[in-house]
C-alpha cells in the first residue's frame, strides 16, 4: 500500500522508519509508540522481506536480531552493503558476542529486551540527531543567536558583550545544547586551571552568563550532580 | 587381522621370499662358475697343444669331452651328413684323441655327463672345419665391439648350457677365435630337503614372534579392560602405566586425554549446575515481582470495571515491578555467567559514553515515572575502555538501578563520565538516605541468596551491587562507594582506559 505513494519528499524519508520484528505483540506495540512519536514506520516481518526492502528510503531501521528464516546478523550484514543507513538492534541476547558482532557488522547502536517504549524512543531520537551534532557552527533557537565563527551572541537581536571565557564556556555548551556537560570537564576545557582557577570560578562565569543573557538567561541550567546544561527554548 | 597372525604372516611371508631370493643368488652364482671353467678349459688346451693342432688340420679341428655320438637329443651337425668326425679324427691321428675322452668307457651313459665341445674360427667368423656350427651372432657382435670373451645362454636339446666366445691371444690364422660349449643334462634338484629345512626355521619363528607378541597381546587386553572400567568411571580411574615402551606410552596417553575429558565433563557439569540454579533462582525470584504485579492488574482492572479513577500509585507499582523483574533476570543471567566460573571474559572495546548512555535510558522512564531527576554527563570525546560490554553495561545499570530504586520522589540522580589521566571515572551520585556507617563494609556482599536480597527491603541492596562488584573484580576496575558530606551516595567506577582504536 505504502509503495503506491510514489513522489516523496525529503522530509518523508526523515520521518520513515523501518521495523523488522517478527512478534505480532512487540511489533505492533513498537509502531504505535513510532507513530506518536511522529514517526511513519513500515513493519516487515521477516527477515526474508527484510533483504528485499530498500533501506535508502528510510530515516533509520529498527532490527530485532531474533527473525525467523534469516538471521538478523545476515539482515544487518545485507543492509550494510547496500546503504548507511543508522541501524539500531533490538536483542534479548545477555551474551555480549552477539551485540559486538552486530557493531562490527556496523550496527550503529542496541537496545536490550526488555525496554521502555520511551527508552526505544529516546535512542531512534539520538541516533537521528547525531550526524548534526559535530558540525554545528551556530546555535539559534528562541531569540538567543550564538555564531562560533563571527564569536557574537544576539539575544532578540541585540548583540551581547562577552568575555573570552565566558564565550567559550557557553559555546562548549550550546554546540552539545541539551546534553550536560560535567563541571569537571568544564573546568579543565574551558577554563584555563592556572588563571581562572576551580570549580568555583566555573559558578561566577555562569551566573555571569546568565545575567547577560536576560531573559535567556534560565536556558543554562544547572544540572544536579554534573553540572551545566544549555537548553534550546523551543524544546518542552 | 589379530596381532598374532598379522606376525605369523609377517614372519612366513618374509621367509619365502629370503628362500627364493637365496635360490636366485645360488643359480648365479652356479652360472658364473661354469662360465668362468668353460673359458679356463678352453684357453687352457688352446695354449697347451690346441692351437698347433688346430693350425695343423683347421678343417678337421674340434676339441670336446663327453660323447656326442651319444646324444640322444638330435643328431650333432656332423652326424647328419657324415660319419661321427670325432671318432674318425679319433681314428685319424692321435693329436685330438683326448676329445671324446673315455671312449674306451662304452657301459657309461654319455647322457649323465657334461658335454664340452670346443670348436676353432678366423679372426672373420670364418671356420675351416665344415662341420662346425655358424658362429652364434651375439656373442660375434660382443667381440666385434672389443670385448676379449663374451658368454651367453644355449641349449643343446633338452640340455641346459652355456656358450662362450674367447678372442685368443694370438689374433690371426684361423684358430684366432674359439667357440667353447658346455651343457650337462637338467640337474633334477630335489627341493625336499631345504623345504624341509625351510619349512622347519618357518615354524621355529613363528612359534617364537606368537610367544613373543603374546606378552604385548595381554597388555593390550589388560590395558582396553582398563580403559572400558576408566571410561565407564568418567575417567576418573586412570589406567597402569607398566614398562617403558609403546604400551605404556599408550596407557600415559590415554591418561592424559582422560584427564582432558574429565576437566570437560566438570567444567560443562558446573555449567549445567549454574545453569540449573539460574533457572531455578529466576524462577523462584520473578515469581514474586510476577504475582505483586498481578495484583496490581487485577486492582487496576476492578477499578476500571467499577469506572473508579485509576490510582496513580498502582500504575507506577507495575511499571516499578516490571521494572525490577527485567532488571532481576538480567542480572540472574549475568551472576550465573560470573559464577560458571568461565574464566575467560570476552574482552572488547567499550565505547563507555555510548554504554552511560544505554544505560541510564534503561532508568529513566521509571525515574521519570518516580518523579526523579535523573541527568547524566559524558565527555564530548568519546571515552573507551575493553571488557565485556554486557557485563559491564549491567554493572552500570545496576549502580543508576540502586540510586533511583531508593532516592525519594523528587529527588536526584546524577551519572558523571569523566577522564582522569589514564583513567576513566564513572561516577553515579544520588542524594537519597546515603548508606548507614554499619552497613558499608557490606554493601557489596553477595547476599543474593539471603532472604534479604529477594525481599528487596528498602535497605537491602541485593544482587546488584554485588554483581556491580564482581563485574568491576573481574575486569580489575575498581569500584567505590563515597558517602558525600553533604548527605546522599556516590559510587565510583574505575578503571583504565583503552587506547583509540
Amino acid at each position: 500500500m505504502m509503495r503506491v505513494q510514489t513522489q516523496r519528499t525529503a522530509r518523508d524519508v526523515e520521518s520513515r522508519i523501518l521495523l523488522v520484528e517478527d512478534d505480532e505483540k512487540l511489533g505492533g506495540q513498537v509502531v504505535e509508540h513510532l507513530r506518536q512519536a511522529g514517526f511513519h514506520p513500515t513493519w516487515i516481518r521477516t527477515g526474508e522481506d527484510a533483504l528485499v526492502a530498500t533501506p535508502r528510503d528510510y530515516a533509520l531501521v529498527v532490527l530485532d536480531l531474533m527473525l525467523p528464516g534469516v538471521f538478523g546478523l545476515d539482515v544487518l550484514r545485507h543492509v550494510r552493503t547496500i546503504s548507511d543507513v543508522p541501524v539500531l538492534v533490538l536483542s534479548a541476547k545477555s551474551d555480549a558476542e552477539v551485540k559486538v558482532q552486530a557493531l562490527q557488522l556496523g550496527a550503529d547502536d542496541y537496545v536490550t529486551k526488555p525496554f521502555w517504549p520511551e527508552e526505544l524512543i529516546a535512542r531512534v531520537h539520538a541516533r537521528l540527531r547525531r550526524p548534526g551534532l559535530e558540525r554545528a557552527e551556530h546555535y539559534s533557537h528562541d531569540g538567543l543567536e550564538i555564531d562560533a565563527a563571527g564569536r557574537t551572541v544576539k539575544v532578540d537581536n541585540a548583540a551581547i558583550e562577552m568575555t573570552k571565557v565566558e564565550f567559550e564556556l557557553l559555546w562548549s555548551l550550546a554546540s552539545r545544547s541539551g546534553q550536560a556537560l560535567s563541571r569537571a570537564w568544564l573546568v579543565s576545557n574551558v577554563l584555563d586551571p592556572e588563571r581562572e582557577g576551580g570549580e568555583r570560578t566555573l559558578d561566577v562565569h555562569v551566573s555571569r552568563i546568565r545575567k547577560k543573557l536576560g531573559r535567556c538567561g534560565e536556558r543554562v541550567v544547572t544540572v544536579w550532580g554534573v553540572g551545566y546544561r544549555l537548553d534550546r527554548g523551543d524544546a518542552k | 587381522m589379530k596381532l598374532r597372525t598379522r606376525l605369523a604372516t609377517t614372519v612366513l611371508v618374509t621367509m619365502a621370499l629370503l628362500f627364493a631370493g637365496a635360490l636366485w643368488v645360488r643359480a648365479v652364482m652356479e652360472r658364473s662358475s661354469t662360465e668362468r671353467a668353460l673359458i679356463e678349459y678352453a684357453t687352457d688346451r688352446m695354449q697347451s697343444g690346441g692351437r698347433e693342432s688346430c693350425e695343423a688340420d683347421p678343417a678337421n679341428f674340434v676339441l670336446g669331452t663327453g660323447r656326442w655320438r651319444a646324444s640322444s637329443t638330435g643328431p650333432r651337425p656332423w652326424e647328419s651328413s657324415r660319419a661321427p668326425a670325432p671318432e674318425r679324427d679319433a681314428g685319424a691321428d692321435g693329436r685330438t684323441a683326448d676329445a671324446p675322452r673315455p671312449p674306451h668307457r662304452h657301459e657309461m651313459n654319455f647322457d649323465r655327463w657334461p658335454r664340452i665341445e670346443v670348436w676353432a674360427y678366423s679372426a672373420e667368423f670364418a671356420s675351416s672345419n665344415p662341420l662346425a656350427p655358424p658362429f652364434p651372432a651375439t656373442l660375434r657382435q660382443e667381440l666385434e665391439d672389443g670385448e676379449r670373451q663374451a658368454t651367453e645362454d644355449w641349449v643343446d636339446g633338452d640340455r641346459p648350457g652355456v656358450q662362450a666366445a674367447l678372442r685368443m691371444e694370438w689374433s690371426d690364422g684361423p684358430c684366432a677365435i674359439v667357440l667353447a660349449r658346455r651343457s650337462a643334462p637338467p640337474r633334477a634338484t630335489s627341493f625336499a630337503g631345504p623345504m624341509l629345512a625351510f619349512a622347519g626355521q618357518c615354524l621355529l619363528l613363528v612359534v617364537a614372534v606368537v610367544l613373543a607378541a603374546g606378552s604385548i597381546v595381554r597388555r593390550v587386553r589388560k590395558l582396553e579392560v582398563q580403559m572400558r572400567e576408566s571410561a565407564a568411571a568418567r575417567y576418573a580411574k586412570p589406567v597402569d602405566v607398566e614398562g617403558a615402551d609403546e604400551v605404556s606410552e599408550l596407557a600415559q596417553t590415554f591418561n592424559a586425554a582422560a584427564g582432558e575429558v574429565r576437566d570437560n565433563l566438570e567444567s560443562l557439569e558446573a555449567r549445567e549446575r549454574a545453569l540449573r540454579t539460574f533457572v531455578e533462582n529466576t524462577t523462584h525470584d520473578v515469581m514474586i515481582p510476577l504475582t505483586v504485579l498481578q495484583g496490581h492488574l487485577t486492582a487496576l482492572r476492578r477499578a476500571t470495571e467499577a469506572g473508579a479513577p485509576i490510582e496513580r500509585g498502582v500504575v507506577l507499582d507495575s511499571l516499578q515491578e516490571a521494572h525490577y523483574m527485567a532488571s532481576l533476570i538480567q542480572n540472574l543471567a549475568a551472576a550465573a555467567r560470573l559464577e560458571s566460573g568461565a574464566g575467560e571474559l570476552a574482552a572488547h572495546e567499550i565505547d563507555l559514553n555510548a554504554l552511560v548512555e544505554r544505560a541510564v535510558g534503561r532508568h529513566r522512564p521509571i525515574a521519570r515515572a518516580r518523579g526523579i531527576s535523573l541527568d547524566h554527563a559524558v565527555p564530548p570525546t568519546a571515552l573507551a575502555s575493553r571488557g565485556d560490554v554486557t557485563l559491564v553495561e549491567q554493572a552500570v545499570s545496576n549502580l543508576i538501578h540502586n540510586a533511583v530504586r531508593y532516592v525519594q520522589p523528587g529527588g536526584h540522580v546524577a551519572v558523571v563520565l569523566e577522564e582522569r589521566g589514564p583513567r576513566f571515572s564513572l561516577r553515579v551520585l544520588d542524594d537519597g538516605p546515603g548508606v548507614p556507617e554499619e552497613l558499608r563494609a557490606q554493601v557489596f556482599e553477595r547476599k543474593f541468596r539471603a532472604d534479604d536480597a529477594r525481599s528487596r527491603q528498602p535497605d537491602g541492596l541485593g544482587l546488584g551491587l554485588s554483581i556491580a562488584r564482581d563485574v568491576a573484580h573481574r575486569h580489575g576496575f575498581s569500584l567505590e562507594l563515597r558517602s558525600p558530606a553533604e548527605g546522599g551516595t556516590e559510587l565510583e567506577l574505575s578503571g583504565p582506559i583503552a587506547a583509540a582504536a
